[in-house]
């Protein structure tokens, strides 16, 4: 993988050389502040008035054509994040660094350094290949399916970027991480597409620092990951079919991959020679000598294999815009077990055998000024969320209210308003958390163009309600952004 | 009382035909904009112009392709080329009611709804529903009011089932040309809100607008849509206004 990247890279920097280059980018600079105090939280650990995060990104990207049928694309995002650890916990030992701000990790996910680079995207694009109207993308790049603005269901080819979810920087809310894939697009007439996407590994979300810690080593637990074999019969794909049907857009997609974020399948007792080394599938260690056993649980992870199928529409009905997605999840068989060192080993069934996930949404601008834009959305099933069997949601704790626990319902709406010539854009978004309890999240920004191509965007997140939901354990952990950007 | 009668009774007969004849100059300014005697398609690029109410001046480039369509909506893609911010994003009209935009950062082609129409176009005094090319006379109803030897001047007052932003425009013509060259536009309140000048120009064998300045009269902001580098009846294939296009650079 590594060499085709190498290879990809240098192609990047020769291609300019052949034809015409379009150069861009940008630099940006972001950064938060804790607007309340929480010093013993669950994710972060802090005091009103404390940094949250810090970084500066240069992003370059290049584009150019070779020829009227064949073009390419490339991005390099560059961070540097001063002050990276803001955050040291309670534990005294320096291995517990463990909030999630520092992760912000993008090309190193589980690290933090103070300066990273990561090749976002870099691609071929041949037009007409081999035959009409048959379009190869290959390289790195971002393939999004679905209808839904910005939480789709079905949009599995590129995993979500959960390194950065916690920044609280809008532009990786909900982002999604370009992957290394031959993309084949067929078109028929002017509306319909057909189109096969051969991934060539599986796809894993790039994971926060303070992950590990947040599923295991808070609870006293090691903690160790199951991937599969980097081979070909371990590689993924994905079908579409896309066209219009009675002015609406529709389309029926198949996924055939693998789970993007880890899946606790298992608890049992453990015992180490102490070692102060940390092996690739031994996250968490505590350093005891050579020779002393420490006995303590570890936790299970692995990436089952999941095949989605996914319907998709997007229209309108007098003025108001409408869309949708459904995916029907189908997860490899997987078994689940849990021995607590006290009798026999349970044995269980991980999933439930296939279950859906949803959203559908409109929007519509009301007539007042420039007009105030609405867009709301009703979501069951957040990106992390699994339908577990009852045994396992019971014996391994993944209930609703958890990240990667069982599913819930959301309510997710947000209102713009443009003015002074639409430098100015006031947002009030949000959303409702509706599992055992309700939460309620409120995100409003304001966004100024300073001038052509320089804005300034302040915002806050706040979460109130109950506290045992997934995002009201948040609620101490009250949030105010600053970004500048600029592009060029 | 006889000659009053019918004095009333002609005015009577007058007001349905000065009517019909706005309908049907009408008609023949929407032949000339989206009819049999427009262009069948159109590639150009668009130099809009943005002045503040301080002066300020913004500059925006587009590139923009059109195909007349007989019997069906127009179709029309337009990329931003400048500035640095908008870059690579682009609009995709197949209808009235089909509309598609390209966000090129995330790669992504999203469907928008009708509704949009309303919001300012870029930030400039024109809205999306001004840069369409739906016509008139399906939502407005025409009354010649005055015409001088250069001119027409028409009021047209829209229909009641329309949904259309203009209670009412008055719409000079230039005879020569067949062409709106100046346009009052007026809010549901029946307020001035936006004045239209247009400079027509003949490019081969049509005459089109190649200049309109739209001013928000409230505000007091203006914009200047400038036309270059005009290519008419190219045969734009069909190809071009897709999604596959869009995403194109």
């Amino acid at each position: 993988m590594r060499k085709f990247f190498s290879l990809m890279l240098a192609l990047i920097i020769l291609l300019p050389l052949m034809g015409e280059t379009e150069i861009s980018g940008r630099i940006k600079m972001f950064s938060s502040l804790f607007l309340s105090d929480n010093v013993n939280g669950q994710f972060f650990s802090h005091e009103s008035g404390e940094f949250a995060f810090k970084r500066i990104e240069l992003r370059f990207q290049l584009q150019g054509d070779i020829s009227e049928k064949v073009s390419y694309g490339a991005r390099l995002d560059t961070f540097s994040s001063p002050d990276a650890i803001f955050s040291t916990g309670n534990s005294g030992y320096s291995i517990y660094q463990w909030s999630f701000p520092e992760a912000g990790s993008l090309g190193s996910p589980e690290k933090t350094e103070p300066f990273e680079i990561n090749l976002y995207e870099a691609y071929i694009k041949v037009s007409d290949f081999l035959i009409k109207n048959l379009d190869l993308t290959v390289g790195k790049q971002r393939i999004s399916w679905g209808t839904a603005d910005k939480v789709n269901v079905i949009d599995n080819l590129n995993p979500v970027d959960f390194a950065n979810f916690l920044t609280f920087d809008p532009d990786y809310f909900n982002e999604r991480r370009p992957q290394a894939a031959f993309n084949f697009e067929y078109y028929i007439g002017n509306q319909t597409k057909l189109q096969a996407v051969w991934l060539i590994s599986r796809q894993y979300s790039p994971l926060p620092q303070g992950f590990s810690y947040l599923m295991a080593g808070q609870r006293g637990f090691y903690y160790s990951v199951r991937k599969e074999k980097n081979t070909l019969n371990n590689t993924n794909f994905g079908l579409r079919a896309s066209t219009v049907v009675l002015n609406t857009d529709v389309a029926l997609s198949w996924y055939h991959g693998n789970f993007h974020f880890p899946v606790l399948y298992g608890l049992g007792p453990v015992v180490f020679y102490g070692d102060s080394s940390i092996s690739e599938q031994q996250l968490f260690f505590v350093p005891t000598g050579d020779t002393v056993p420490v006995t303590g649980y570890e936790m299970y992870f692995s990436y089952p294999a999941l095949d989605v199928v996914g319907l998709s529409f997007s229209g309108e009905i007098a003025s108001v815009g409408f869309w949708g997605e459904i995916g029907y999840y189908m997860p490899e068989k997987t078994e689940g077990f849990l021995n607590m060192g006290m009798g026999p080993t349970l044995s269980f069934d991980l999933f439930e055998k296939g279950y859906f996930k949803y959203v559908i949404g409109a929007d519509y601008t009301i007539g007042v000024g420039n007009g105030v834009y609405l867009n709301a959305q009703f979501v069951h099933g957040f990106f992390d969320e699994r339908d577990y069997s009852k045994e396992a949601e019971r014996l391994l704790n993944l209930q609703r209210g958890q990240f990667f626990g069982e599913i819930e319902n959301y309510i997710i709406a947000r209102a713009e308003y443009k003015m002074l010539g639409d430098n100015l854009k006031l947002s009030l978004g949000g959303f409702v958390e509706m599992g055992e309890g309700t939460s309620y999240a409120f995100m409003p920004s304001v966004e100024l163009r300073v001038k052509d191509a320089l804005t300034i965007e302040a915002g806050a997140f706040s979460v109130s309600g109950d506290r045992n939901t997934k995002f009201g354990s948040f609620n101490d952990d009250k949030i105010c952004f600053v970004a500048l950007k600029l592009d060029f | 009382m006889r000659k009053k009668i019918m004095v009333i009774a002609i005015l009577g007969l007058l007001v349905p035909l000065f009517a019909s004849d706005g309908n049907a100059i009408l008609k023949q300014v929407e032949r000339r904009l989206i009819g049999d005697l427009a262009p069948v398609d159109m590639h150009a690029t668009m130099i809009m112009t943005i002045v503040d109410s301080h002066g300020n001046k913004k500059i925006r480039e587009i590139e923009s392709w059109e195909k007349n369509n007989k019997d069906k909506d127009d179709w029309r893609v337009m990329k931003f080329r400048k500035p640095a911010d908008v870059k690579g994003v682009g609009f995709l009209v197949l209808a009235d009611d089909q509309m598609y935009i390209y966000l090129p950062e995330f790669h992504r082609i999203r469907r928008i709804a009708s509704h949009s129409k309303k919001e300012s176009f870029m930030g400039s005094d024109f809205s999306y529903e001004d840069m369409g090319t739906s016509g008139f006379s399906k939502y407005y109803e025409a009354k010649l009011i005055n015409e001088t030897p250069e001119y027409y001047v028409l009021e047209l007052k829209r229909k009641p089932e329309a949904d259309k932003p203009y209670s009412k425009i008055k719409m000079w013509i230039k005879k020569e040309s067949m062409l709106p060259v100046k346009m009052e536009l007026y809010d549901n309140s029946g307020e001035l809100t936006k004045l239209a000048e247009e400079v027509v120009k003949k490019v081969g064998k049509y005459w089109i607008p190649v200049k309109i300045k739209m001013t928000s009269v409230k505000k007091g902001t203006y914009t200047v849509l400038e036309m270059t580098n005009i290519e008419l009846d190219k045969g734009l294939k069909a190809s071009i206004f897709t999604k596959r296009f869009l995403k194109r650079r």
